[in-house]
């Protein structure tokens, strides 16, 4: 493979505005941009996360402790839409921002000034959401469903309505951007079917966000005009029907989930090869699965909903594409191991988040498949098995997989090398906690405890005060975490080399590290060899 | 590896190509959008 044919040499950021004000207010380059979400997702991440600790406060112990149960409402609601929208989603899009062009071999995002919008608006909607927290009446108390009729009782709807708008509209422009980039600014040989799996996982991505937040968008509107403007929708006495709400929600909302796992799936497909140094095993079976489960997605949402009353043939058919599932999910976790099979593996801190991802997420990927059974579910469905399901696949799933991406091309960002010492504290702090903190809540779900509830029964104290100690101590073990990023970032003494990791193929490892602050202006010549997926057709 | 010195971009022959493409892509995405939240629109305004 050519050389990134670039004007910069590995010291310097060489063409980046000197003003800050100009730098990330104005930016329109896809590196800056990419920082910005990323450190919007981390700001986002901790707010996010001292709502948890607070919650796991007051579950420290049976009876009300701390709050009241109102303001514990507005904190489940809280924590769960700040995670989803403020810190996973735009984590993953930071990502995408940085990493796309430079695995394509783009010059930049096709559409750099959308770019800068789509990320300043996410301050203002987080702003405008969090600020009902300070509110007469507080923040939004229904869970981050917003079911009617209880998220008509709050007074902050049409703040967070608006917030969600903004939200939807930031992340439309940031899929046609990536759609966009990814379909047109390929540079020439890098064929569809030799992209990065991540850069697929994206694209499909893409696609499901452009198709599922017009929906988000349109329940939330009809929320807002029932409280509002006298309609109907979802109040039964004036002929509308609540389970409407849940349906439009869902088929947005399950798709959103994979929203918030694909990247992810991309992501540990880019970690496994290098690591073990070994082609990804069914680089073509990836792609397809990842579309596979896309497609799927869009005909579960009534999972969710099995408790509602649904007609028998409608639970069936919900219950069966649901299992479909497990089958490309299935495929991929195979892959993975396989990759891994034989291959001359090393543990650095991506890798042992990456096998963690797997073990970890096959283990949330198991209990949404008992909680797919309609029957079982009956049993399952408001308890705190469904919060310990959700919370394996999106912490140790989502969450997990980003961090392996941050640690895995952090020194292609910086220019410097992290402590590996430090990052394997934080590895081996967070795996431990986390399954302290979520293991136990799968027992409480069995043992009937209702989810979004300050208070519970005695005989749910001991597993609580475990829960709850883990969470304070995998929430500590993310400060670990930060104090890593800011020694990685600006004080290690050690360098990182343009390769960074021994078994690391692919464009993105052929410009220098720190990455210059134009890549790519002249396309880079593509030599098969070199890149990770470039013989997938022998 | 060896990064080379500093060197002029040259004009790329496929960057109208590129051009082209990302408008074509922009407006049917686009086009998509808006016919979904048209439908939203026409549905929550049909159902009131």
């Amino acid at each position: 493979m050519s050389h990134a044919a670039t004007h910069d040499q590995h010291d310097d950021h060489h063409g980046a505005p000197k003003s800050f004000f100009q730098r990330w207010c104005m930016s329109t380059n896809h590196k800056d941009i990419g920082t910005l979400y990323l450190v919007f997702a981390l700001v986002m991440f901790f707010i996010g996360g001292s709502f948890a600790m607070l919650i796991r406060a007051e579950l420290f112990k049976p009876g009300l402790q701390l709050m009241q149960p109102y303001f514990f409402n507005q904190l489940t609601t809280m924590h769960a839409l700040v995670m989803i929208f403020g810190a996973i989603m735009p984590a993953f899009v930071g990502l995408g921002n940085w990493m796309i062009p430079l695995m394509v071999g783009a010059p930049d995002m096709a559409l750099p000034r959308m770019n800068n919008l789509s990320f300043w608006i996410l301050p203002f909607a987080f702003t405008l959401m969090l600020s009902t927290l300070f509110m007469a009446g507080g923040g939004p108390a229904g869970g981050w469903t917003m079911y009617p009729p209880l998220s008509l009782q709050s007074d902050s709807l049409a703040y967070v309505v608006f917030a969600i708008h903004l939200m939807g509209i930031s992340s439309i422009m940031g899929a046609i951007n990536i759609i966009a980039t990814i379909l047109n600014m390929r540079a020439p040989g890098m064929e569809l079917l030799k992209m990065p799996v991540f850069v697929w996982s994206w694209l499909i991505t893409a696609f499901l966000l452009i198709a599922v937040m017009p929906v988000l968008a349109g329940a939330v509107t009809m929320l807002l005009t029932d409280k509002y403007f006298g309609t109907n929708f979802f109040n039964p006495g004036g002929g509308g029907d609540p389970v409407l709400y849940q349906h439009i929600f869902w088929f947005f909302g399950h798709p959103e989930v994979y929203i918030m796992i694909l990247p992810a799936f991309g992501i540990i497909s880019e970690i496994i090869p290098t690591f073990a140094r070994k082609p990804i095993f069914g680089y073509k079976a990836m792609v397809f699965a990842i579309a596979s489960i896309a497609f799927l997605s869009f005909i579960v949402w009534a999972h969710h909903m099995f408790a509602v009353g649904l007609p028998m043939g409608a639970e069936i058919f919900f219950m069966y594409a649901t299992m479909l599932i497990a089958v490309p999910t299935g495929v991929k976790v195979f892959n993975w191991v396989s990759t891994m099979w034989g291959g001359s593996m090393t543990f650095e801190t991506p890798m042992l988040f990456a096998i963690a991802f797997v073990i970890l997420f096959t283990i949330g990927g198991f209990s949404g498949l008992m909680l797919a059974l309609v029957p079982a579910d009956f049993q399952y469905h408001d308890t705190y098995f469904v919060v310990a399901h959700f919370h394996y696949v999106l912490v140790t799933g989502a969450l997990f997989a980003i961090i392996a991406a941050t640690y895995y091309w952090l020194p292609k960002w910086s220019g410097r090398m992290y402590s590996e010492f430090w990052g394997k504290m934080h590895f081996w702090n967070s795996v431990i906690w986390v399954n302290v903190l979520f293991f136990p809540q799968h027992f409480l779900g069995l043992a009937g405890m209702p989810r979004r509830i300050p208070d519970y029964n005695v005989a749910f104290a001991n597993f609580n005060m475990i829960s709850s100690i883990g969470g304070f101590l995998f929430g500590a073990s993310q400060l670990i975490f930060l104090g890593v990023l800011i020694h990685g970032v600006w004080f290690s003494k050690k360098k990182a080399t343009d390769r960074v990791w021994e078994g690391a193929k692919g464009l993105e490892w052929t410009v220098p590290s720190p990455a210059p602050h134009h890549t790519f202006e002249v396309p880079p010549v593509i030599h098969d060899d070199e890149l990770a997926h470039g013989h997938v057709n022998d | 590896m060896t990064q080379p010195k500093m060197q002029q971009p040259v004009l790329d022959p496929s960057d109208a190509d590129r051009r082209k493409g990302v408008r074509r892509t922009v407006t049917i995405l686009v086009v998509i959008v808006a016919a979904f939240f048209l439908v939203s629109f026409v549905q929550i305004v049909l159902m009131k």
